[in-house]
C-alpha cells in the first residue's frame, strides 16, 4: 500500500509540530514565522506562517512564547537564539535567505560554534540550535558554513529527508545549519506520520550503479537523478548518492562507491571555488586515488554573481544535462 | 660539452623504437657521422650517425624500448662527467631523419608516459602487466582497469593452452605486425567487400607487356603493378580511400602512394610506391622490382616504407580466393588481391572460359560508407576488365 504522501513544505511544518509537541523547550524564532499573529489584543491568532508557510499553524497551538516574530535584525535574533541554546532551549531559528549570514557570521561563527571551547567542557555546554535557512540563487553558500568547525551542514532533498533530517536536527546537541531550498518547496512524496529521524553525517545511496557515481545534494540530488535516466539511455549505469549533511562528511559511502565505479561527478549549486564539491573531489583523489579511472568532475554555477535576467538565471546552476555530459566526458 | 643521444622520429607515427645494437662499446670514442647505435621499429632498422664526435657513453642497454626523444646515451668530451639527468641539455636531434624536416622531439618524458588511469596503474602493478603493452579505450586513449583486467585475462588464457608443443616469442618484425594489426582492428570499424573481376583482357595485356619490356626494359610486369596503377587511377576519383582519420576529422591526402605488402622472413613489410597516380605503368613495375628486392634483402629505406596512403595485399599466389585484409593503419583501406584462375562464366551470353579474379575491400566505416567504398571497387574493377583504360589515360 503506498504510503501517504505530503508536499515538502507539509512535511517540514509537521516535523516542527511533532517536535514541539514532544519537546517544550523547542522554540521557533525568525522574521514572519508568525506573520503577525499570536497578536490577541488585534485579534490575530494565526498566520501565513513565515514567507513560505513552514511554520504555519504553530502559534495556534504552541502560543507566541514558543513561536516568536522577531525584529529585522539577524544579529540579535540569532545571536538571541545561540544565547537561548545555551540557557538550555531548542531553539528552531530562521536566517530567511542564505545570503543574509553577512550580518550574523560572529554569532555563528565566533559564538554558537565556538561556545564548546571557550567555556570549558566542566560548564558541560550544548549549543542545540538549529540554523534553518533558504537556498536559491541568490546565494547558496554551503561552503561557507561547512567551512566552519563547530557546526553541523544538513541539506534534504525531499518531504522524506526533510522530517527525519528536521527531526534530527533539532534533537542534536550541536549547532546545526539546516539547509532548506526553495527549489523543494512543492516536492510531493511519501511522508510517514510517525516522528522519525535520520542520522546527520551519514549519506544516502539513492540508487545503484556500477558505471560511475553521481554525488548531489538538496535539489542537486534530484538533478543528478534525472541526469541518470538520460546516462542510462546512452548504456551509462550511474549510481547516485544523496550526501543529506554536508559536516560531518559520510566519506565511506563516497569512497566506497567510488572504489566500485571508479568514476566520481559531485554536483553542487555553490560557486566552484573552495566549494563542497571541489573538497569531496580532493577526499576522493586523496583516499581513493588509486581506484580512479578518469579525472574526477565537478559540476557548479559558475564562479560569477548570480544574473539578474531570469533567463540567465536559468542557465546558470548545473542542470541534468550539464551533469550527464560531464559523466560522459570521463566515460568517453 | 655532454651531446645527448635520443632516440629519434623516424615517421609521423612513431611513438617508440628499440634500441637493437650498439656499433660502438662503453667509452670508444665516436667520430663525428659514425654510426653509433641501430635502432629498430615496427617498420625498420635505421642506423643513428653521430653528429658530433665525443667519448661514448651508454645509458640504454641493447634490446630495450625507448620513446621517442627519450635519452640512450651521451657523447662526452674527453674526461667530461656524465651529466646528471636532471641536467641534462634538451637532446640534440641526432639522426637525421632523412624524409621529413625534423620535427622538435618531444623533449620530456612525462609527454612518452603512457596514459594510464591510477585503477590501471595500482591493477598493473597487482597482475605485473607492462602498460605500454596495453591499448586503452577510455578518454583519450587512456588505459582503464579494465582495459589491464582484459588484458590479463586474454593473456591468461594464452598461457593456459595446453602445455607441450613449441612456444615461440614474438619479437622484432613478428611482434611489430602483431601490435599493429591489433591495434588497427582495435581502432577503426573495419569491414571487408568483394568484387570478381574479369582478368582475360588484363591477362592479354600483361603478356604483351612482357614481350615488350622483358628484355628491352629487363622487367617482367605482374599483376601487382596494373592492380597498384588501376587503384592509384581509382583513388584520384575517389579520395574518401585515400585519407586518414585524425582525432574528429577526416583528412583527404594530396599524395597517392601505394602500398604493397611483401612476405618476408618472419613477417610483412609495406614499401611504397610514391605518387603512383603519377607514374606510368612502365616505371611502376620498375619500381616494384626494386622495392620487392630490397625488402628480401632487409634494404629497404626509410624513405621506401614511409607515407603509404592506401595499401594492396596479394594472396593470390597461394590460392586465396577471398580474405578480409586488416587496414595498414593510419591508412582507411587496403585491397586484397585474390587467385587469378580459369572459370567457366557467361560471357556475351555464352558459356565461356574467362581469367577472373576477386578482389577484397576492408575500409574503415568510420571513414566512409558501403556505397562510395563500392563506386571504388568498382572503379577498379572496370580498369583491370577495359585495361587499355590505363594508356587512355597516361600521361606519358
Amino acid at each position: 500500500m503506498p504510503g501517504r504522501e505530503l508536499a515538502y513544505w507539509q512535511a517540514h511544518v509537521e516535523a516542527l509540530h511533532q517536535e514541539m509537541q514532544r519537546d517544550p523547550t523547542v522554540i521557533v524564532m525568525g522574521e514572519d514565522v508568525a506573520g503577525g499573529a499570536g497578536r490577541t489584543d488585534k485579534g490575530i491568532i494565526d498566520a501565513w506562517g513565515g514567507p513560505f508557510g513552514t511554520t504555519r499553524g504553530l502559534i495556534k497551538e504552541f502560543g507566541a512564547d514558543r513561536v516568536r516574530d522577531t525584529p529585522i535584525s539577524e544579529t540579535a535574533f540569532i545571536g538571541a537564539a545561540v544565547g537561548a541554546a545555551m540557557a538550555g532551549y531548542r531553539p528552531w531559528v530562521e536566517l530567511m535567505y542564505a545570503h543574509f549570514i553577512g550580518v550574523c557570521l560572529d554569532q555563528l561563527l565566533n559564538n554558537a560554534a565556538r561556545a564548546h571551547r571557550i567555556l570549558g567542557s566542566e560548564h558541560k555546554v550544548k549549543v542545540p540550535i538549529v540554523v534553518k535557512t533558504w537556498l536559491h540563487v541568490e546565494g547558496i553558500l554551503y561552503a561557507i558554513f561547512t567551512h566552519i568547525p563547530g557546526l553541523k551542514v544538513v541539506a534534504p532533498s525531499s518531504p522524506y529527508t526533510v522530517k527525519g533530517l528536521l527531526i534530527s536536527s533539532i534533537r542534536d546537541d550541536n549547532p546545526v545549519i539546516f539547509c532548506d531550498n526553495l527549489a523543494l518547496l512543492r516536492m510531493k512524496g511519501e511522508v510517514p506520520e510517525e516522528p522519525y529521524t535520520i542520522p546527520i553525517g551519514k549519506a544516502d545511496v539513492k540508487k545503484e550503479g556500477k558505471d560511475i557515481t553521481l554525488v548531489g545534494m538538496s535539489n542537486m540530488t534530484n538533478v543528478c537523478m534525472q541526469a541518470a535516466e538520460k546516462l542510462e539511455k546512452d548504456g551509462i549505469n550511474a549510481e547516485v548518492i544523496d550526501l543529506l549533511s554536508l559536516s560531518p562528511l559520510d566519506e565511506d559511502t563516497i569512497l566506497a562507491s567510488v572504489r566500485r565505479t571508479k568514476h566520481l561527478v559531485v554536483v553542487d549549486e555553490d560557486y566552484p571555488r573552495c566549494s563542497v564539491a571541489k573538497d569531496i573531489a580532493a577526499v576522493v583523489a586523496d583516499k581513493a586515488f588509486d581506484y580512479l579511472d578518469a579525472p574526477i568532475k565537478t559540476v557548479n554555477s559558475p564562479h560569477a554573481v548570480p544574473p539578474y535576467n531570469r533567463f540567465l538565471e536559468h542557465l546558470y546552476p548545473p542542470n541534468p544535462e550539464k551533469v550527464a555530459e560531464a559523466a560522459r566526458s570521463i566515460l568517453r | 660539452m655532454a651531446v645527448s643521444l635520443v632516440m629519434p622520429m623516424l615517421g609521423d607515427v612513431m611513438e617508440k623504437g628499440t634500441v637493437s645494437r650498439w656499433f660502438k662499446t662503453e667509452g670508444e670514442w665516436v667520430e663525428k657521422g659514425t654510426p653509433i647505435f641501430e635502432v629498430t621499429t615496427d617498420k625498420i632498422t635505421y642506423e643513428v650517425e653521430a653528429v658530433d664526435a665525443g667519448v661514448l657513453k651508454q645509458v640504454t642497454p641493447v634490446g630495450q624500448v625507448v620513446p621517442v626523444g627519450g635519452l640512450v646515451g651521451y657523447l662526452l668530451a674527453k674526461g667530461e662527467p656524465v651529466p646528471a639527468v636532471s641536467t641534462a641539455e634538451a637532446p640534440a636531434a641526432v639522426a637525421k631523419a632523412p624524409l621529413k624536416e625534423p620535427e622538435p622531439a618531444p623533449a620530456h618524458a612525462v609527454e612518452a608516459r603512457v596514459k594510464a588511469s591510477p585503477a590501471a596503474r595500482r591493477a598493473a602493478v597487482e597482475h605485473k602487466v607492462d602498460l605500454s603493452q596495453v591499448v586503452g579505450t577510455g578518454p583519450e586513449g587512456r588505459i582503464t582497469e579494465d582495459d589491464v583486467i582484459k588484458f590479463v585475462e586474454a593473456s591468461g588464457k594464452a598461457k593456459a593452452a595446453p602445455p607441450g608443443g613449441k612456444t615461440i616469442a614474438l619479437t622484432g618484425i613478428r611482434k611489430a605486425v602483431a601490435e599493429r594489426m591489433w591495434q588497427s582492428l582495435h581502432t577503426m570499424a573495419q569491414l571487408t567487400i568483394a568484387m570478381e573481376v574479369d582478368m582475360t583482357d588484363a591477362v592479354k595485356l600483361r603478356e604483351r607487356l612482357i614481350s615488350l619490356w622483358e628484355k628491352a626494359e629487363n622487367v617482367r610486369v605482374t599483376y601487382t603493378d596494373l592492380i597498384i596503377k588501376a587503384v592509384a587511377m581509382a583513388l584520384k576519383e575517389h579520395p574518401l580511400l585515400n585519407s586518414t582519420i585524425a582525432g574528429d576529422e577526416l583528412h583527404l591526402l594530396e599524395d597517392i602512394n601505394v602500398g604493397m605488402a611483401v612476405a618476408i622472413e618472419g613477417g610483412l613489410i609495406v614499401p611504397v610506391v610514391h605518387h603512383a597516380d603519377k607514374k606510368g605503368l612502365l616505371d611502376i613495375a620498375k619500381e616494384t622490382k626494386v622495392l620487392a628486392e630490397k625488402a628480401r634483402s632487409g634494404d629497404l629505406s626509410l624513405n621506401d616504407v614511409s607515407r603509404g596512403t592506401f595499401t594492396v595485399t596479394t594472396l593470390g599466389v597461394h590460392d586465396v580466393e577471398i580474405f578480409t585484409p586488416i587496414v595498414n593503419p593510419p591508412e582507411v583501406a587496403v585491397l586484397g588481391v585474390g587467385r587469378l584462375v580459369e572459370k567457366p562464366v557467361v560471357y556475351k551470353g555464352e558459356i565461356a572460359r574467362r581469367m577472373m579474379m576477386y578482389l577484397s575491400l576492408s575500409f574503415d566505416h568510420r571513414a566512409m560508407d558501403g556505397v562510395p567504398a563500392a563506386a571504388f571497387l568498382r572503379r577498379v574493377k572496370e580498369i583491370l576488365e577495359r585495361p587499355e583504360l590505363i594508356y587512355l589515360f597516361e600521361k606519358r
